[in-house]
């Protein structure tokens, strides 16, 4: 199976005060495509800066990084924006959500600059039937329980067709029955998964485990 | 669907909105308000003696021909100075009552009983003049006989040398309006007004437009002696007609030279003097509306500066989704835009209804509001507004994805 990501001596340090942190360390992994990757760890061991990194929301320091045969370590600002519309899709511990836009038109906020056409809303009422709230598209988040609300943002990570799903405790503010509904929801999908969690009950005998301890890769499996 | 967006954006947080409306429409309802009042003003003025290049003479320090007093003789001294044409005595009074209403007790008694009857009671002071018909009649640009209605809408005719000491009037519409018959309509050639007890017959309508001028009722100046009480001795004011137009302020200064205590300048200087003032008056309006709208737009701009800092994370959001820096700029400014649309619109609308209300209780006088102003004003509030947006949005378009989630904590 052909690798999706691939992170070659990725480093990833920050100034905190006076103080430097090396937040990542030498770290190189891989990843094959429509595979499920849990990255585990510590609090503050670097497992959502990983997750950024390969986002693009931020870049390391030094080290690179090439998902779906592209450099996103060389990536300009503009190719950065065009990556992250296009390629990848987050989804947040803490949902967020639009608190102004209804569920549908949080699904399209990826398109609303461009303008959203017909097809595309048609695309995002069908994800929102498929990910369970099809009878709330109308609603804001504020009337929506938390599981729902992860479920919109997961329609709205889908919505792009994404290469990449990265997805950052998910389950971190539902309870747990919530928590195994989205798990499941989200390998349900046929993208490349990265899911970062404290959770190791989430973990099957065929995911890939990340391991990150004080920044360093301790499990590659 | 951005403008929706940014709609949903203002609609979600109302408080803050609706003050930012609040502090820029003051300043927009400041400005339509006091332009109004100015466009009022100069119609009120009116631009018939404009181009007037005849002088009037009258006492040096009166403001007015009404208040003031000169020997009858001095025409033919005037007459004996260069340059002079026509030379046309009048005789300038404030008008006994007609019929049973008005005249100067009137008018002060309303003033001092009841607020709004003051207005009313200046607006409605009537001037008698009395013309030296066989000189008046002689003047190429007599304002009154040159804006006497066409005859088929009831003009009628102007004063002639026929009219020498009879009761013959010709007042404007406002003063037929002013004074109507018992069922309510205006006054019309052919009938009659009682001035200070006294029957006249109206023989022609005027209208000059200007508010101040047609509060003049004319008649011969002999019939105005007795009616006002003034002697032969004495004349209120002399119209000149130079020989040659050009000629008009040399022969000014000729007659203030000649004949020390007068003063004499063109008529159309009346005009000039209150356009000069007007001008200044409309800067100064203008420099308190600007001061007042920059106000108006720095509470814009603290209102979208505490919006985008409340939404950080949202912006991280829209980021993370693949909106550009340029994308979030036209977000936060299309806001600041909606809030100078809204508050042009708000303005516009309480103004039209306030100067509707307003002139309602004005008589004489009315604010004008004209469709330029409220044009003005919207572009005014759209631009401050859009202005006061654009620092805010450079802020948040600055933001990147990391600062939100550095500020959040967690995304």
């Amino acid at each position: 199976m052909p690798n999706m990501i691939e992170a070659i001596d990725v480093d990833k340090s920050f100034l905190s005060g006076e103080d430097t942190v090396e937040a990542l360390r030498g770290v190189s992994f891989t990843v094959p495509e429509k595979t499920c990757t849990f990255i585990v760890g510590p609090s503050g061991s670097g497992k959502s800066t990983l997750l950024y990194l390969l986002g693009a929301l931020d870049r390391p320091t030094s080290g690179t990084i090439r998902i779906a045969d592209e450099d996103v370590t060389a990536m300009n600002e503009s190719q950065q924006d065009v990556y992250r519309r296009n390629k990848v899709g987050f989804v947040y511990q803490s949902f967020n959500l639009i608190s102004n836009l209804s569920c549908l038109d949080n699904v399209l906020l990826p398109y609303i600059p461009s303008g959203v056409t017909s097809e595309l809303r048609d695309k995002a009422v069908e994800l929102l039937k498929q990910v369970g709230v099809g009878n709330r598209l109308k609603h804001k988040p504020s009337q929506l329980s938390g599981g729902q609300q992860q479920r919109v943002a997961i329609a709205r990570a889908l919505v792009k067709d994404p290469v990449v799903i990265l997805a950052d405790e998910p389950t971190g503010n539902l309870d747990r029955s919530g928590g195994d509904a989205i798990v499941q929801l989200l390998r349900s999908r046929e993208s490349t998964l990265l899911v970062v969690t404290h959770d190791r009950r989430f973990i099957t005998p065929d995911d890939r485990v990340l391991e990150i301890e004080d920044g360093l890769l301790k499990t590659n499996c | 669907m951005m403008w929706t967006f940014a709609w949903q954006n203002l609609v979600t947080r109302p408080s803050r909105t609706t003050l930012a409306i609040i502090g820029l429409t003051i300043p927009l309802l400041a400005f339509l308000g006091l332009f109004s009042l100015s466009r009022g003003i100069r119609d009120l003025m009116g631009n018939t003696l404009t181009k007037m290049q005849d002088l009037q003479v009258i006492r040096q320090n009166s403001p007015s021909p009404v208040f003031s007093d000169l020997p009858s003789d001095m025409a033919d001294k005037i007459r004996k100075i260069a340059g002079a044409d026509v030379v046309a005595p009048e005789v300038w009074k404030i008008s006994p009552p007609i019929d049973g209403k008005g005249g100067v007790g009137a008018m002060a008694l309303g003033m001092l009983t009841k607020r709004e009857n003051s207005l009313k009671g200046i607006a409605n002071l009537v001037v008698i003049e009395g013309q030296d018909l066989p000189e008046h009649l002689k003047l190429k640009n007599a304002v009154f006989k040159g804006t006497l209605l066409p005859k088929e809408k009831g003009g009628g005719r102007f004063l002639t040398l026929e009219d020498i000491g009879k009761s013959n009037i010709v007042i404007s519409t406002k003063i037929a309006r002013d004074f109507p018959n018992a069922d309510g309509s205006p006054k019309t050639t052919g009938q009659t007004m009682h001035i200070g007890g006294q029957e006249f017959t109206i023989v022609g309508i005027y209208e000059t437009g200007s508010l101040l001028l047609d509060i003049t009722i004319i008649m011969d100046i002999g019939v105005a002696r007795k009616l006002l009480g003034v002697g032969t001795d004495t004349v209120s004011s002399i119209h000149v007609e130079p020989k040659t137009a050009a000629d008009g302020d040399a022969l000014a200064d000729r007659i203030m030279s000649a004949i020390p205590g007068v003063r004499a300048q063109p008529i159309s200087q009346f005009d000039l003097s209150i356009g000069a003032i007007m001008g200044k008056l409309d800067l100064f309006l203008l420099l308190a509306v600007t001061l007042a709208t920059l106000v108006g737009g720095v509470g814009i701009a603290n209102t979208m500066l505490m919006s985008t800092m409340e939404r950080y994370v949202e912006f991280g959001v829209m980021r993370t989704n693949g909106w550009t820096r340029k994308n979030i700029l036209i977000l936060v400014t299309t806001e600041s835009a909606l809030l100078g649309l809204l508050s042009g619109a708000i303005g516009a609308m309480t103004a039209s209804v306030l100067v509707l209300v307003i002139n309602r209780f004005l008589n004489g006088f009315e604010l004008d509001l004209s469709f330029g102003l409220i044009v003005t004003s919207f572009a005014v509030a759209l631009m401050i507004a859009t202005l006061a947006g654009l620092y805010p949005a450079w802020r948040a378009s600055r933001m990147t994805p990391m600062d939100a989630i550095r500020k959040s904590g967690t995304m």
